[in-house]
């Protein structure tokens, strides 16, 4: 069962320039004002994980996709993955809630290559530690 | 016709084990909650030609006409459907139940419900608005087909679409992927969600919910126990004149009945209505102790709570407020298998996905049990999403002790329980995300329109509502 709300054509072009261009560190999807579709509501280079982080409203839902860099234990080198966060906060209200949760599928099966997903709702789901730990056990 | 914007105007209905909930698409809240149940009274053809009944049945096929020939005995039903059709006393009127298990099982009464929803509770036109209802995940083609019938050729109404209720439950709590528990009326039930479908595989149900409770708690209380030398009469206000309050706790009173009614109140509506009165007690007394193991030594240290039933009779109660609701997790210990149950939850056998009354597992054996049916995959997702719903899950400590039960049960898990904190979006949790979802306009393309089902019939609803 889904929403019927679909992302427009921006949403998954920055997502290509995320995973092909190796610049954008992280893009942070939401509604558009008429609720009708998924756009592309900020798109960074910043690489601090705290900054991706403090792009998400304590009371309000939102997708995101991140770069994640890391080193694998050992000295084997850098790699990069990149995870799909949904963002779902316990203080949104139902009706936000209900469409971003309704509405996710529609993104996250058009955008190919997503290592990792984590459905969060307190910060304290995502962190670094977090992230590495699902990293890790692929 | 197309629908887009703000112009559906859509309906919500939501058939519960024991409240219908109903409402316009887009508010926050169900503007009606009323009873499941119906009253209807029999009386022998021709004795009565007042009933609305009867509607359609002066038709007769030629054909079918010597059927009823012969036939002198046929009786005609009047129903009272509604919050003034079972909540009111009339002479000889029995009690029903539309649902069972957690389907709508008997199309005339419910048909009836949504009728008087539609027209005398909310006074709409229902050829202008579609209809979203909700569904179990274990709802069956053959409830499917009737509820369909009663909306496009009983209601008219230009367009329906069925939502499954575990899914618009996790996705009012804002989660794609989640495990919804329910905890009714009639079932607990376990439905694993991901990414805004259920999985039939995974769904576990059983008939453990507030029914038996109270039918635990009936038995209980219309016989002595160790601390009250005679039995309750759980008589409702509507059969006393005059309630006798007592002037100390645990005394029996001596109420002044209605006689004019004692006689003319039948076994259904009287068991009914003393379930009603159960129902008032379990809602303010119970609570769900929050550590494994129950026992009634540490029971006696529990806080005790005062309660006046409607004959006058008050009580502090203490251990009982804990004991039978122990049931919910230690059915082997807390259920008692020697009072019957209610026939309608000897229904449910045992399957893949549903235990008998002879197998009742605790909830958090249950949820466990629908995560471990699930693909290896999305078990770790799932653990960390439980979602409980419900409103029997509003007992007090019910969340605390499913929370220590379950990490008992897979001490090395992360295990993470959301429910709602505001009650009513608990207790309608899948009406309120079904009014979200259908108010939407990039919805359209789902509800499945009367000139679809008439060109296509059922195939067109079964393949769009999935």
């Amino acid at each position: 069962m889904s929403s019927g709300v679909q992302p427009t054509q921006e949403c998954l072009e920055k997502f290509q320039e995320l995973k092909t261009g190796k610049k954008l560190s992280y893009v942070v999807y939401g509604l558009s004002e008429d609720k009708k579709s998924i756009v592309v509501l900020k798109s960074s280079e910043e690489k601090d994980f705290d900054s991706f982080v403090g792009e998400l409203p304590e009371k309000e839902c939102r997708w995101a996709v991140y770069d994640f860099e890391f080193t694998l234990p050992g000295g084997e080198g850098i790699r990069n993955k990149l995870v799909f966060v949904v963002w779902s906060p316990d203080d949104a209200n139902v009706k936000n809630k209900m469409m971003f949760a309704s509405s996710k599928d529609a993104l996250r099966r058009r955008l190919e290559g997503i290592h990792i997903e984590i459905q969060a709702t307190e910060f304290s789901e995502i962190t670094k530690d977090a992230i590495m730990e699902k990293a890790l056990r692929r | 016709m197309v629908y887009n914007g703000d112009e559906v105007s859509a309906l919500v209905v939501d058939f519960g084990s024991y409240t219908t909930r109903a409402g316009y698409a887009g508010e926050d809240c169900p503007r009606i909650v009323t009873p499941s149940f119906y009253g209807y009274t029999e009386t022998s053809e021709g004795e009565s030609s007042n009933t609305n009944g009867t509607g359609g049945e002066d038709v007769v096929m030629d054909g079918e006409q010597e059927k009823t020939v012969g036939n002198t005995q046929q009786k005609t039903r009047k129903y009272y459907v509604g919050d003034d059709g079972v909540g009111v006393w009339r002479q000889g009127m029995e009690v029903g139940n539309f649902m069972q298990d957690g389907v709508v099982n008997d199309p005339e009464p419910a048909s009836r419900l949504l009728d008087h929803i539609l027209h005398d509770r909310l006074g709409v036109d229902p050829t202008e608005h579609p209809l979203m209802i909700t569904e179990p995940a274990w709802n069956t083609p053959k409830a499917r087909e009737l509820m369909t019938e009663m909306v496009f050729e009983g209601e008219k109404m230009p367009a329906l679409y069925f939502g499954s209720a575990g899914v618009l439950s996790a996705f009012a709590a804002g989660k794609p992927t989640a495990l919804v528990l329910d905890v009714g009326y009639a079932n607990s039930s376990a439905v694993p969600i991901v990414d805004g479908y259920a999985l039939r595989a995974g769904t576990m149900r059983q008939p453990l919910g507030s029914q038996l409770l109270i039918s635990q708690l009936h038995s209980h209380f219309k016989n002595p126990s160790s601390t009250r030398s005679f039995p309750l009469s759980l008589s409702s206000r509507h059969l006393i004149q005059k309630r006798d309050p007592q002037p100390d706790p645990g005394l029996q009173p001596k109420p002044l009945f209605r006689e004019d009614r004692l006689s003319n109140t039948t076994e259904s509506w009287r068991s009914w209505s003393e379930n009603g009165v159960i129902e008032q007690w379990k809602e303010s007394c119970t609570e769900i102790v929050n550590y494994k193991g129950f026992d009634f030594q540490t029971a006696k240290d529990l806080p005790q709570v005062l309660y006046e039933f409607p004959d006058g009779y008050h009580q502090y109660f203490g251990e009982e407020r804990y004991r039978f609701t122990e049931m919910l997790f230690d059915p082997k210990n807390y259920f008692n298998q020697s009072i019957e149950p209610p026939a309608t939850l000897r229904a449910t056998t045992n399957t893949d996905h549903s235990h008998s009354l002879k197998d009742l597992v605790s909830l958090s054996q249950l949820v466990h049990d629908s995560i471990m049916s699930c693909d290896v995959d999305v078990r770790a997702a799932l653990l960390q999403n439980i979602v409980v719903v419900g409103n029997t899950s509003l007992t007090r400590g019910l969340i605390e002790r499913l929370d220590v039960e379950l990490a008992a049960l897979m001490p090395s898990q992360k295990i993470k329980i959301h429910s709602p904190t505001i009650p009513f979006e608990r207790k309608y949790a899948s009406w309120v995300g079904g009014s979200v979802l259908a108010s939407l306009g990039t919805f359209h393309q789902l509800w499945v329109t009367k000139d679809e089902y008439e060109e296509h019939g059922m195939n067109i609803v079964h393949q769009r509502c999935k």
